[in-house]
């Protein structure tokens, strides 16, 4: 089947290039763009381990196709911030103890940023009903929760 | 995934034209939510996927007191649960939405989806059915509108025609005096089908006597359930203990459960019973406050 031309925007860059109808969103950015922190963790949209801000909206990318998803703007954890420049949630999982194997915290940052956005003071009830798509394996859920409730005091 | 065409119609004249070309070898796309799942696990595999999302016309929500609400089917699951008219006039159709999946899946999965992915466990039907939803249809051929009960044919599969796209889904004015109240029986409260879902809708005239009453059930026979012989039980009868109980076990005759990984017929049965008395209840609560 034919490739299709698309343009997609992320992180502020424009991005043109060819992708096979098939390709998703998730695997574009991980395998065409090479940017690997937005994870492959169920590939079915049950984990969340690969969720980023699609035209404003948290999505699993793993669900969305690349061809779908041309002419829009996606921000992944890469354009929360960097080393030098970090992301207040960033700096806060980080003096939490909030991430241990990491795998989750890419989508973790992206769903509680999208939150605060939205709602700059969430209850605890709020950040786990918002946070219920991102499964943590090690189990580190009172400490992410931890470091998003002391962002939200600031 | 198979490799398939892509295809993003900018009409609705255009998306059934590609719909009537393809027919049942493609596939429409609305969030995708089901659909990419789905293919990533073989169960289908479209040759060609028509995209929907570019036709402005089938997102809409229109609600006013005079016509009901009318709702066209890439809202999604959020956008419609926070709806404000949807939320104060329609509550137990905003509470559905609110249970499927998780928050990203609800940013993206929309209530067309929901209806012609036509699970039986489907979350946002039984409260459809209660509410006497109407769906509008347009083929290449004819407009036509059918009610929502007698769009399912057995589990994911609907009557809608092959060259057919879901245009509207419509939702009549309310009685005074309706209550209503979706609950959703899971293991977890997110990422959950439902082991059985209970959808009900009273209405009470000033004597609290039953006059309009509709059950639903997901999750207890291959397609959503209309509960008819219970609902019958329930009208011209003044709502206690004992009608909701005598309604209850009409809609455990009614329901036809299976055994599969999320639990036994038997727990269904007894669920259907518990749940099912426990929705009567809040639905009445609702109205007299």
């Amino acid at each position: 089947m034919a490739k299709v031309t698309i343009t997609i925007y992320v992180n502020g860059e424009s991005y043109e290039t060819l992708v096979k109808p098939s390709t998703t969103l998730l695997d574009f950015l991980r395998d065409h763009l090479f940017l690997t922190g937005t994870k492959k963790g169920c590939n079915t949209g049950e984990c969340g381990a690969c969720t980023v801000i699609l035209d404003g909206k948290v999505v699993n990318a793993c669900l969305v196709l690349a061809v779908d998803a041309s002419g829009s703007h996606v921000t992944t954890v890469e354009g929360l911030g960097d080393a030098e420049h970090p992301h207040l949630l960033q700096v806060a999982f980080a003096e939490h103890g909030a991430i241990q194997c990491g795998y989750c915290t890419p989508g973790m940052l992206i769903s509680s940023k999208a939150l605060l956005d939205r709602n700059p003071n969430p209850s605890e009830a709020e950040i786990k009903m918002t946070l219920a798509g991102n499964l943590c394996r090690c189990g580190g859920y009172l400490k992410i929760i931890e470091a998003i409730k002391s962002v939200v005091k600031t | 995934m198979k490799e398939f065409q892509y295809v993003m119609p900018a009409t609705l004249e255009e998306a059934v034209s590609l719909t009537a070309q393809y027919g049942m070898k493609s596939a429409l796309l609305a969030g995708g939510t089901d659909l990419i799942v789905q293919m990533k696990r073989g169960l289908k595999s479209p040759s060609c996927i028509i995209n929907l999302k570019r036709i402005r016309e089938l997102k809409y929500i229109c609600y006013s007191p005079e016509k009901g609400l009318s709702i066209g089917p890439l809202i999604a699951h959020n956008e419609l649960s926070e709806h404000r008219a949807i939320v104060e006039n329609y509550p137990l159709l905003a509470e559905a939405a609110r249970t499927i999946g998780t928050f990203q899946i609800r940013e993206r999965g929309t209530i067309g989806g929901n209806i012609c992915n036509a699970s039986p466990a489907a979350d946002t039907i039984p409260p459809l059915i209660c509410l006497g939803a109407k769906l509008r249809l347009q083929g290449s051929a004819e407009e036509r509108t059918t009610g929502i009960e007698d769009f399912f044919e057995g589990p994911q599969k609907t009557r809608l025609k092959p060259d057919e796209v879901l245009t509207q889904i419509e939702i009549p004015i309310l009685p005074p005096c309706t209550g209503g109240i979706y609950l959703k029986l899971g293991v977890r409260k997110a990422l959950e089908v439902a082991i059985v879902g209970v959808a009900t809708l009273l209405t009470l005239d000033d004597q609290k006597t039953c006059v309009g009453a509709r059950i639903a059930l997901a999750s207890v026979a291959p397609i959503p359930l209309p509960c008819h012989r219970a609902e019958a039980a329930l009208v011209g009868e003044k709502i206690g203990d004992k009608v909701i109980d005598q309604a209850a076990k009409e809609v455990q005759e009614e329901a036809v459960p299976i055994s599969d990984l999320r639990g036994t017929a038997e727990y269904r049965r007894e669920m259907i019973y518990v749940l099912t008395k426990r929705a009567l209840n809040e639905a009445f609560k609702r109205i007299v406050g």
